[in-house]
C-alpha cells in the first residue's frame, strides 16, 4: 500500500516514538516537494532524511500539470462555502491520491471534506493518524493496550482524539 | 458525513480553547500572540505559521509550549 503525506501528517510521526509503524503500514509515503518545503526543525527534517535514506519515504516534484491540478483545488475549496480551504501541499496529495490512487495521509479536515464533497475526488481514501493506528492494531503490527498506545501518541504529538475514535481502534484491536 | 465533519470542527476548538495555557499566550510578542490566537480559534497550523512568520514545525512547536492541541 503507498501513501502520500502532507506536512502535519509529518510533524506528528516525526515526534512519535513508535513511528516505525507508519513503514510497516505503507510500503512507501511519498513526501511532495511542497511539503518538504515547510519543514525546518531538526527533529522533523531527521525524520524525513532518515526515511529517504532507508527508502520508506520517496521526494516527489509535482508536474506542473500537477500542480496546476492542486491549484485549481486550492480555488475552488475557497470559492466554495461549504468547504474548508485547502492549501497547496495538502491539494497535490489529494491530486496524487486521485491520480495514483494513494491513500492520503494528512489531519486536515478541508482535505477529508473536499475528498467526501466533490464527485472526482471522492474515491479517494484520506487518512488521519488515528486511521493508521487502527490499521496497526487491525494488522497486529501495534499489540498491546490500544488506548494506552493512542495515549502515548497524544502525549507526545499533543493530539487529542475523539472517545469514539479511539473506541473504533480498541474495537479494531479485538476483531482483529 | 459533512456535518460530521463541522461538529469534529466544533468539538476541536473547544478543546484547543480549553487545554490551552492562555497566560503563554498572552507573553508571546505581538505576531506570534496573534497566530496562536488564531490557531486556537481555527486550528490552521499552516496559516497560524505564516501570520508568526515562522515554519510550520516551528510553530507547532511552539503550540506545544502553549498546551494548543492539534485536534481532531
Amino acid at each position: 500500500m503507498m501513501a502520500v503525506a502532507d506536512t502535519c501528517f509529518i510533524i506528528d510521526w516525526a515526534r512519535y516514538t513508535r513511528s516505525r509503524v507508519l513503514f510497516q503500514v505503507f510500503d512507501r509515503v511519498l513526501v511532495p516537494r511542497q511539503v518538504l518545503d515547510e519543514v525546518r526543525r531538526e527533529p522533523t527534517v531527521a525524520f524525513v532524511a532518515e526515511g529517504l535514506a532507508r527508502g520508506h519515504l520517496a521526494y516527489y516534484e509535482p508536474t506542473p500539470d500537477a500542480l496546476r491540478e492542486a491549484d485549481e483545488l486550492v480555488l475552488k475549496s475557497l470559492s466554495t462555502p461549504s468547504l474548508r480551504r485547502v492549501d497547496l501541499p495538502e491539494a497535490v496529495c489529494l491530486v496524487m491520491g486521485r491520480r495514483l490512487g494513494f491513500v492520503v495521509l494528512t489531519e486536515n479536515l478541508g482535505a477529508i471534506a473536499l475528498a467526501r464533497s466533490l464527485d472526482e475526488y471522492r474515491g479517494v481514501e484520506v487518512w488521519r493518524s488515528i486511521d493508521v493506528l487502527r490499521e496497526a492494531f487491525r494488522r497486529r503490527l501495534l499489540t498491546g493496550d490500544p488506548r494506552e498506545e493512542v495515549e502515548r501518541f497524544s502525549r507526545e504529538t499533543k493530539h487529542v482524539f475523539r472517545e469514539e475514535e479511539v473506541e473504533e481502534v480498541v474495537r479494531c484491536s479485538r476483531t482483529s | 458525513m459533512l456535518e460530521d465533519l463541522l461538529k469534529a470542527e466544533e468539538w476541536a476548538r473547544e478543546v484547543r480553547r480549553r487545554m490551552a495555557d492562555w497566560a503563554f499566550i498572552e507573553s508571546q510578542p505581538p505576531r506570534l500572540r496573534e497566530a496562536l490566537k488564531y490557531l486556537v480559534e481555527r486550528g490552521d497550523l499552516r496559516v497560524a505559521a505564516k501570520l508568526a512568520g515562522m515554519g510550520v514545525d516551528e510553530l507547532a512547536d511552539v503550540a506545544k509550549q502553549a498546551n494548543i492541541p492539534t485536534a481532531p
